[in-house]
């Protein structure tokens, strides 16, 4: 009788043993986490070997940081419909998804910057106010320029003129976006 | 017990102190704050025989010069065309309007560059302030768009605008 009551409650301690284990390895290596996903050293070390491999060296604080856009960015493609489901680790090495992460945060970056809104009034502004840019003849007058003298602001400059004003804010229409997918996310970023 | 009702009353005194402060703080806080007043206008001497095409170009561009000089940034931000108050990081606009010198006392226009029917340049020289007996002059180039019925400077600096194509 003694031993079964032995056994069971050492059976138990093995099985609490082995959860706690468990848990302090899941949680080990855990950088930042948002709603459904974590980001650790694995996904990190990754990154840095695959942006290394690309001739890109930055700070364990930087590649933190630039893990989480890129999941974040990628995370936003699929809320958004641009993919149907997102990469999943086959196994510990996780660099054979950090590509395909990565191309999954271009696209949505493709994305943002072409629905960036830009006002119809600041391509008209900007077409105005660079006519040396519009020139038919490149060698034609730099003063008293006529219309006559411009290629007309058709849809195709009107975009090459949106292109060139979002560029133009690619940073700041960057960071916001990850500010604000941040937020959304509820990300926290392990101390 | 006594001791007890003394230190609650106490307590209780010192919570009214407290609110009536808080209060007196917030009722302060309600009050309008005081109009800043607006920047003397620069003066704009024009050279010999110059003449401004427009009447509301000499009056933009003078209000423009004057919220610069008076390093307000955001009014100046308003006078900005449409194109570049949508390029421009406002951070970057805001440093750049404050570190421009504003040690200049008047400005003097030289001449009008009429490029399109919409778009001229002013000419114009900044006379500094003699610091040490001798005076200067900084020569600037300002474009300046109309959109209908209104003229508006257009900040053209690839570092402010972050349009890496600039003036050819």
């Amino acid at each position: 009788m003694n031993y079964k009551v032995i056994r069971s409650f050492t059976f138990l301690f093995a099985l609490l043993l082995l959860d706690l284990w468990g848990g302090v390895a899941a949680t080990a290596g855990v950088l930042a986490r948002g709603d459904g996903f974590v980001i650790d050293s694995g996904d990190v070390e990754a990154q840095k070997d695959y942006f290394l491999e690309k001739g890109f060296e930055s700070t364990d604080q930087e590649h933190l940081n630039s893990v989480l856009k890129v999941r974040l960015f990628a995370l936003e493609a699929k809320n958004s419909g641009l993919i149907s489901s997102l990469p999943e680790a086959t196994g510990t090495n996780k660099k054979d998804i950090t590509e395909e992460y990565y191309r999954l945060f271009l696209l949505y970056y493709k994305h943002l910057m072409e629905t960036y809104p830009v006002s119809e009034e600041a391509i008209n502004s900007y077409y105005l106010s660079y006519p040396e840019k519009f020139l038919l003849n490149a060698d034609g007058p730099k003063q008293d320029i006529k219309k006559q003298d411009l290629w007309v602001l058709d849809a195709d400059m009107k975009n090459w003129i949106r292109n060139n004003i979002v560029l133009s804010q690619k940073a700041v229409i960057i960071e916001n976006e990850f500010e604000r997918l941040k937020t959304k996310n509820h990300v926290v970023i392990e101390k | 017990m006594n001791r007890f009702i003394l230190f609650g009353h106490r307590i209780l005194c010192c919570m009214f102190v407290v609110i009536g402060l808080m209060m007196g703080c917030g009722v302060k806080n309600v009050q309008p704050p005081t109009a800043v007043a607006a920047p003397q206008p620069i003066t704009i001497e024009i050279k010999e025989g110059f003449q401004w095409p427009d009447n509301d170009l000499q009056k933009r561009f003078q209000q423009y010069w004057t919220l610069r000089k008076a390093g307000d940034s955001t009014g100046a931000f308003e006078f900005e065309a449409p194109h570049v108050r949508e390029m421009v990081i406002w951070g970057r606009y805001d440093g750049f309007c404050k570190a421009v010198r504003s040690d200049w006392t008047s400005i003097r226009v030289e001449k009008i560059n009429k490029i399109t029917e919409q778009l001229i340049e002013v000419d114009f020289n900044m006379l500094i302030n003699p610091k040490y007996g001798t005076s200067a002059e900084v020569f600037y180039r300002d474009s300046w768009l109309l959109i209908p019925g209104q003229w508006y400077h257009v900040l053209k600096d690839p570092f402010v605008t972050g349009d890496g194509f600039g003036r050819k």
